[in-house]
């Protein structure tokens, strides 16, 4: 009899628990929430995880300063992008529908994963690409610290380089 | 509780198959109350598959031998802690385990992602349910019921199989078991990821922790079953290339590699195919593994299987998912396509893909050699089995290119990378391994193969030495820290890549202990009690074992126990004694386990086998005049360094799996973006 009704409380239970939603019109969210991860996101964390890397390759000697300046460049480009993409996106979702807000203009440290760190990495990839170099041969945009055009190699004149030799790190 | 536990079972599949309907058809049609009711049958079918467990464990610990799998796998006699972990000592209980800890970590993953990554979830669930329902039809329809009843009562067990009963079986198998299963949760986002279409890295992203999580699992599983069959199973070694060792290095191998290639995919949006293809192939080999384990396709020492029938029911399961993944790959593939392509060949993208196909190399000659003797058996009517010699043939030069690329690797640039820099950073490290070399074929180590791997061993441990003093040094310098703050902000604010450093020093110790193996030494002599055997350690070190004899109590569980005891001198010192034994367990009467003793060392083991007395009847029955026994003594060199290697990878995968601060605060607690005509549940978002 104990068992009768074990069973039978078990199994009434299960299938009300299952159908619940669908008998109450209950709905599950199915679209992104305001602060995960976006694929720009995404995007613009593995740049600025790039830029990091980089900036520790360099200074502990692992690669050349060529090498360090383009890649920093090409990383920083990247990160703007990325970063520009979600701000126009945040104005847009501003402008358009309301739900839409959720998109912030930064990552929030919240959200990061690799540590509140790459906060200050965006500033300072800001910074750099405001206080960036326009190269008198080509007018190509170079980022602060540039000794050289990193798209035509031409030198940046009047530039004295504060960029550390790796050696003496 | 047992006849619940048979019902929670029958429940589970249509609960599993209503759910698995219910995230396809809500996913698809943008039904949001489908999607919440296949949420909520993730938490059903755990709830159900507890009740199985329980039942299942009820039926042992109360002796109900009136059932097949009780009567099979335990007795009056066994303790009751080999009782509860019957749930996973035989075939049929293990695929309910399976199953439970598959539907525990379903139901993690859909709580976990509650509130976040909704454009996911519902086939996420429907994949997870799918997965779930195709174990409850094997267990329900494939005669591996673990509730089926004998036509009688039996009056008492057959008795837990010897080998399992120690320790390690609660410890060994289920971890391994925790690493398959978990690998579901990944697999199952990536091909949600294909269905959707959403296919940039966030599926990477929210699995990361799951994947290291899993990867972590088997690690540790597979150093435990070394750890198991060295202590316990008493033939003197740590690994024979059986074919459900192999089964367990399998994923383990694809899991690595595909944590390496995520790698790629995050930094410079490449491999997404082979992401997606090795995704797919990891979990099938965790199936496999589980169905190798269980379904008694190729004989092992593992001898636990009992129904083959089921090999071609997974079989079958296996190449549906194969080719469903294939498929899916094949629909998505404009969107898969590379964004980058590697610039050099000396790039760090391609120091992973080399390690990528060398791991892929060693997984596939593992999985060839496994199931060779089913290939000949089809082909020739003839199972011809591979031995160790092959495996270790052919894996040991993949295992030192991997070993090199673990140095090589880290210290080279991601796209590209200038051979001066090269040369400047290679020169300390090649130096130092040629010294260790030199050194070490001076002191008289003469083996070619463990001379490479110490030589290698040196320079990637110099390598990450190197890593970590540089980058300290240039975090302090860049942040202006201590160099001790700088150490520790150094590894917490990347901790995937310093964690991941720590893992291959341990990897490091693990090979150098294997490359130990080529120094061992052992002894098998037939002594009577007051003579002495005498061995040499390549070390240098003299052991004096002086047999005192044979005692023979009654242990737990047992029949009989002859106890052989050896005082023990090292360069004329007494040491720790050493016991060696010979035990006949209850109900297996006709197979005396050997049961070995270890004296551990950092550098080397003194490892005892008995290995045959004389008169075992009489020994048994204690009889003064049956004492002659043989006994094989062996040094082992550098086998704890297997271990220890085991503890250092465990804290770097912690370390690479620990949360960053804050990473587990991102769950939204309002607003959700569109999804339904109807709004969010508040109460649930």
């Amino acid at each position: 009899m104990g068992l009768i009704v074990g069973v039978i409380l078990v199994s009434a239970g299960v299938i009300l628990f299952v159908m619940m939603p669908v008998l109450r019109g209950d709905w599950a969210a199915m679209g992104r929430s305001e602060d995960e991860v976006t694929e720009v996101d995404a995007r613009k964390q593995a740049a600025l995880r790039g830029l990091r890397d980089a900036e520790y390759d360099y200074r502990s000697g692992k690669i050349d300063q060529a090498d360090y300046q383009l890649l920093k460049s090409d990383l920083s480009r990247q990160a703007l992008g990325a970063i520009e993409e979600e701000s126009a996106a945040s104005i847009g979702a501003d402008e358009g529908t309301p739900t839409d807000t959720d998109a912030k203009p930064a990552m929030s440290a919240g959200s990061d994963p690799a540590g509140d760190s790459l906060e200050a990495e965006i500033a300072r990839v800001h910074k750099g690409i405001a206080e960036g170099r326009t190269c008198p041969g080509c007018g190509h945009l170079n980022v602060e610290e540039s000794r050289f055009c990193t798209s035509c190699g031409g030198p940046l004149s009047g530039v004295a380089s504060t960029v550390g030799d790796p050696a003496s790190v | 509780m047992i006849l619940l536990g048979e019902l929670a079972l029958w429940i589970a599949l249509p609960v599993g198959i209503w759910g698995a309907v219910a995230g396809f058809v809500g996913g698809r049609k943008e039904r949001g109350d489908l999607v919440l009711s296949a949420e909520y049958s993730v938490y059903a079918v755990f709830f159900l598959l507890i009740l199985t467990s329980v039942g299942i464990i009820t039926a042992f610990v109360t002796d109900s031998f009136e059932y097949w799998y009780v009567a099979n796998y335990s007795n009056r006699e066994l303790p009751t802690f080999y009782k509860v972990a019957g749930l996973w000592a035989g075939q049929r209980g293990s695929l309910v385990f399976w199953a439970l800890l598959l539907s525990f970590f379903s139901s993690a993953a859909v709580f976990t992602n509650r509130a976040k990554n909704r454009e996911f979830m519902p086939y996420v669930a429907g994949i997870l349910l799918t997965i779930s329902s195709f174990f409850l039809v094997v267990l329900l329809f494939a005669d591996v019921n673990p509730f089926e009843k004998l036509p009688f009562a039996a009056a008492d067990g057959r008795g837990l199989n010897p080998q399992l009963q120690n320790y390690w079986m609660t410890i060994h198998p289920p971890t391994l078991y925790l690493g398959f299963t978990s690998f579901t949760i990944p697999f199952a986002f990536a091909m949600s990821a294909l269905l959707s279409g959403k296919l940039d890295t966030r599926w990477i992203v929210i699995t990361r922790r799951w994947t290291l999580l899993s990867w972590f699992f088997l690690a540790n599983g597979i150093i435990f079953g070394m750890r198991w069959a060295y202590e316990m199973l008493g033939w003197g070694g740590f690994w024979f290339w059986d074919p459900v060792e192999n089964a367990s290095l399998l994923p383990w191998l694809t899991a690595t590699a595909f944590l390496h290639s995520i790698q790629i995919q995050e930094n410079r949006g490449m491999l997404k195919v082979w992401n997606m293809g090795l995704v797919t192939l990891t979990f099938l080999l965790t199936i496999f593994a589980t169905f190798l384990t269980r379904s008694g396709l190729i004989e092992s020492v593992h001898t636990f299987a009992e129904n083959t029938t089921i090999a071609f029911i997974f079989l079958t399961f296996m190449g549906v998912m194969a080719g469903l993944s294939a498929l899916l790959i094949a629909w998505r593939y404009p969107l898969l396509k590379s964004e980058n392509q590697i610039q050099s060949f000396l790039s760090r993208e391609s120091a992973f893909l080399f390690n990528n196909l060398m791991l892929l190399g060693a997984a596939f000659s593992i999985l060839w050699g496994t199931l060779f003797p089913l290939i000949t058996e089809g082909l020739t009517g003839q199972a011809i089995a591979v031995g160790p010699p092959f495996f270790n043939r052919v894996n040991l030069p993949i295992g030192l290119a991997l070993l090199a690329l673990m140095g090589i690797g880290p210290v080279i640039a991601w796209r590209r990378a200038s051979r001066s820099n090269l040369v400047k950073n290679f020169r300390m490290p090649v130096v130092v391994g040629l010294m260790v070399v030199g050194a070490l074929f001076l002191r008289g180590v003469h083996h070619g193969m463990a001379l490479l791997t110490f030589g290698l061993s040196s320079f990637v441990m110099t390598i990450i030495i190197v890593e970590f003093v540089k980058g300290t040094k240039a975090r302090a310098r860049i942040e202006g820290e201590g160099h001790i703050p700088a150490f520790y902000h150094l590894v917490s604010r990347n901790r995937r890549r310093w964690g991941g450093y720590i893992v291959h020093v341990g990897v490091v110790m693990i090979f150098t202990a294997f490359a130990g193996v080529a120094f061992n030494r052992e002894v098998i002599q037939t002594v009577d009690p007051g003579e002495t055997i005498t061995i040499e350690s390549p070390f240098g070190d003299k052991y004096a074992l002086t047999y005192q004899g044979l005692s023979s109590p009654r242990g737990e569980n047992m029949v009989r126990q002859a106890v052989a005891l050896m005082t023990v001198e090292r360069n004329g010192r007494p040491v720790e004694s050493l016991t060696a034994e010979k035990r006949l367990y209850a109900k297996w009467e006709d197979s005396p386990i050997t049961i070995v003793d270890i004296n551990t060392g950092p550098l080397e083991d003194l490892y005892l086998i008995l290995e045959n007395v004389n008169d075992l009847g009489g020994a048994f029955e204690n009889d003064a005049a049956a004492q002659r026994a043989t006994f094989k003594v062996q040094v082992n060199v550098l086998v704890g360094w297997i271990w220890y290697g085991g503890f250092v990878v465990t804290l770097g995968g912690i370390i690479a799996m620990w949360p960053s601060r804050g990473s587990t605060t991102t769950a939204s607690r309002s607003k959700t973006k569109t999804g339904g005509e109807r709004p969010a549940l508040a109460a649930r978002s």
